[in-house]
């Protein structure tokens, strides 16, 4: 019973304890001025990198879209160039036909050797020995092509 | 004091629970639609925002054995219009005449497909134009034309080979020769491909998904050589022409391979304008060479006389007094030209072509066993190119139990029907020492994944022995060089071996026509054969003997072996007593 009362029942807030000592006023004058100047100068760097780094960024950012326009171009050409190809590897296929090649020879008055004739190192001639004839225009024209007479 | 503090609890504890139900409404509403109803949701969006477009497979190439393409498929592009949005456009009139100037068709034209379906979206204004003309067309800017990149079957080399390769319609869809019977390996898959679309149907850039990739078709390799494909061809038309015949064929074989190098019919299809033949020969679609059997006439006799010499029965010295008209149980079998009693060995018979001399040497040998022979030639079945429609030609009614007439008319090559490749076939036989290799135009079919079909081909047979095959080669040589014919066909330099036909032709009602199919067999060079020509003519009026295949043969034969570099070899072919 008496340990009921070991224990302080009601603690009132305390005053509070004496002030302490006010701090030492602030002395305007003792701070070195030299702190300002790196603050300016420190700040100014700062926003001239930022600076520096938006307009790199603006530069290669305009860079990167003409590229991507010069790109665009290059490839709309490749495709362009890989149809032509197309269409010329067609025009050269008709025209490698040989309705066509056999009748350009003879225009230009070629002859087929119709029997074959061979020449040795010995400067025999096996086969056939004979004069090429006159070219015969007429004799290529019977295998039609519809392609070649477009 | 209680009820503030209270009401202070309250507040926050109200508000956090507001919270927590519009979360978990939120929570509902997004599983809900995520998870719960998404396939639906997703499948009606695609309906209204996204379009499927099937993406042609490209049909694959034709090559011949070098591979030059003799068919193959080129871009050509469609250009389409919506009347619709033209209408609203206005200046349809106008634009039309614009349109019709590039395209270089009549402006009335282009006018009558846009006003034809006013609301409709979709009118045709141009199929299969060029690049250069759809170039022309873009350049209007005309934002209502839409533009198709489709395809066009071409055959570069025109009419060469047409009668092998075939032909397409204008749908695309084969429909004769090499094009048709060989689509599982030239026909590409379709491919699906899906992209989102605007409200007015322009495609957004960027969301192609390819839902199945277009598998583009196999190549087809051909054993046909294009320039002697040519070349036959050309040879053929002209003398054929020049004969005045109705129509003709050359087979090229290559010799212990079977590979066919040409195979010619005179007329012939350009399968790049097919309705010019169609209109006026039909016949001329396909290949007769294949699948228009005759009754091959003197041809055969080589056959017969191989046939004999490897049963025994028989040798190139054997004679016969050939008279001119043979009559012996209830047959009567004469020769062309009226003559006294010859006394012809074998290889006389050939040199002469006596039809009475071989049926009294065709007698020594069994029907059955002779039925053999021909069966075990190649005659009467389809070759192993099963080409389409392809004829097996016929051994004649009731073979080998043949009627005394068909009896010995099947020794000379009447009452029989065999088709120009299976008579090449057996000539090449004979020149392969025996040995039958099974006959072939296809080469191989290339996947697109790049897979390679041959196609399947039995080992070669044995019909005749060896030392047959060189004695009947021998005899060839003989009709050569001392058959009336031997001045149109001499390849200086070369050994040559031939055989004449000039067989009667039946009318189609029970008799012979007056005009001949006239044929001429041959191999060379005979000391190493190396290539079989058989040429064939139908009724040629103004030359009706086989003269009129003679240069045919020598032209087509001397640019073979030229282009093969087979060098003469300068020997002289064997001189074997044609009488005794």
């Amino acid at each position: 019973m008496s340990s009921a009362f070991a224990i302080d029942p009601v603690r009132r807030p305390t005053a509070p304890l004496a002030p302490e000592r006010p701090a030492p006023a602030a002395d305007p004058v003792a701070v070195p001025r030299r702190a300002i100047r790196p603050r300016v100068l420190g700040a100014s760097l700062i926003v001239a990198g930022v600076g520096c780094v938006l307009a790199t960024q603006l530069v290669l950012s305009i860079g990167t879209a003409d590229g991507a326009f010069r790109l665009q171009a290059l490839q709309d050409r490749s495709v362009e160039l890989a149809r032509e190809q197309v269409v010329r590897t067609e025009q050269l296929q008709t025209l490698a036909a040989p309705q066509h090649l056999a009748a350009r020879a003879a225009a230009l008055g070629m002859v087929p050797q119709d029997v074959p004739a061979y020449l040795t190192r010995s400067g025999t001639v096996l086969g056939a020995q004979s004069v090429a004839g006159v070219a015969d225009t007429a004799s290529t024209g019977d295998v039609p092509d519809a392609l070649l007479s477009h | 004091m209680r009820r503030t503090r209270r009401a202070a609890r309250l507040r926050p504890a109200i508000v956090l629970l507001l919270v927590v139900a519009m979360t978990a409404l939120f929570l509902t509403r997004l599983v809900d639609v995520q998870v719960v109803h998404a396939g639906t949701l997703r499948a009606e969006s695609k309906d209204r925002r996204s379009q499927q477009v099937d993406v042609a497979g490209t049909r694959g190439d034709i090559l011949d054995a070098s591979g030059v393409k003799l068919a193959t498929t080129v871009p050509r592009y469609t250009v389409t219009a919506s009347p619709r949005l033209a209408a609203a456009g206005g200046a349809v009139r106008a634009a039309a005449a614009r349109i019709a100037g590039a395209l270089g068709t009549k402006p009335a034209t282009v006018l009558g497909e846009l006003s034809a379906h006013p609301a409709s979206d979709y009118a045709l204004v141009a199929k299969s134009v060029t690049l250069a003309t759809l170039t022309r067309v873009k350049a209007l800017d005309i934002p209502w034309l839409y533009f198709q990149e489709t395809g066009k079957r071409l055959y570069p080399s025109g009419a060469v080979a047409g009668n092998l390769v075939g032909f397409v319609g204008a749908d695309g869809r084969p429909q004769a020769g090499l094009e048709y019977s060989d689509q599982s390996c030239l026909a590409g898959t379709d491919g699906v491909t899906e992209y989102e679309s605007a409200l007015d149907g322009t495609a957004i850039p960027g969301t192609a998904v390819v839902e199945k990739a277009a598998k583009p078709g196999g190549t087809l390799r051909l054993t046909i050589d294009r320039d002697l494909q040519w070349y036959a061809q050309q040879v053929l038309a002209a003398r054929a022409k020049q004969t005045g015949a109705k129509w003709g064929s050359v087979v090229v074989e290559e010799v212990g391979t079977g590979k066919l190098l040409a195979v010619a019919d005179w007329p012939t299809v350009d399968p790049n304008d097919v309705n010019a033949t169609a209109a006026t020969d039909t016949a001329a679609l396909g290949s007769r060479a294949f699948t228009a059997p005759f009754e091959p006439g003197s041809t055969m006799k080589s056959v017969t006389a191989a046939a004999l010499i490897d049963a025994g029965l028989a040798t190139p010295g054997t004679g016969v007094v050939a008279p001119y008209r043979l009559i012996t149980g209830g047959a009567n079998v004469n020769d062309s030209e009226y003559h006294g009693d010859e006394r012809l060995t074998m290889t006389g018979v050939l040199v002469q072509s006596s039809n009475t001399g071989m049926s009294l040497l065709g007698s020594r040998m069994a029907d059955a066993m002779r039925y053999g022979y021909l069966q075990r030639f190649g005659f009467g079945t389809q070759t192993a190119v099963r080409f389409g429609a392809e004829a097996s030609g016929d051994l004649g009614v009731d073979a080998p139990h043949w009627d005394p007439q068909s009896r010995l008319a099947t020794m000379f090559g009447q009452g029989l029907t065999a088709t120009p490749v299976q008579m090449a076939s057996a000539y090449a036989t004979i020149a392969n020492g025996g040995v039958k290799e099974p006959v072939r135009l296809v080469e191989s079919c290339t996947a697109a994944d790049g897979t390679v079909t041959t196609p399947a081909a039995p080992a070669g047979t044995r019909v005749i022995g060896a030392a047959a095959a060189r004695s009947t080669v021998a005899m060839l040589e003989n009709v050569a060089t001392k058959g009336w014919l031997a001045a149109d066909v001499r390849i200086p330099g070369y050994r040559v071996g031939i055989k004449t036909g000039t067989a009667q032709e039946s009318d189609g009602n029970g008799a012979y026509a007056k005009g001949f199919l006239v044929s001429m067999a041959g191999v060379a060079p005979a000391d190493h054969p190396k290539y079989v020509v058989y040429v064939d003519l139908d009724a040629p009026s103004k030359m009706n003997t086989s003269q009129a295949t003679a240069p045919v043969f020598r032209q087509v034969m001397a640019r073979v072996l030229q282009q093969h570099d087979v060098v003469p070899s300068g020997s002289k072919s064997p001189d074997l007593p044609t009488e005794w």
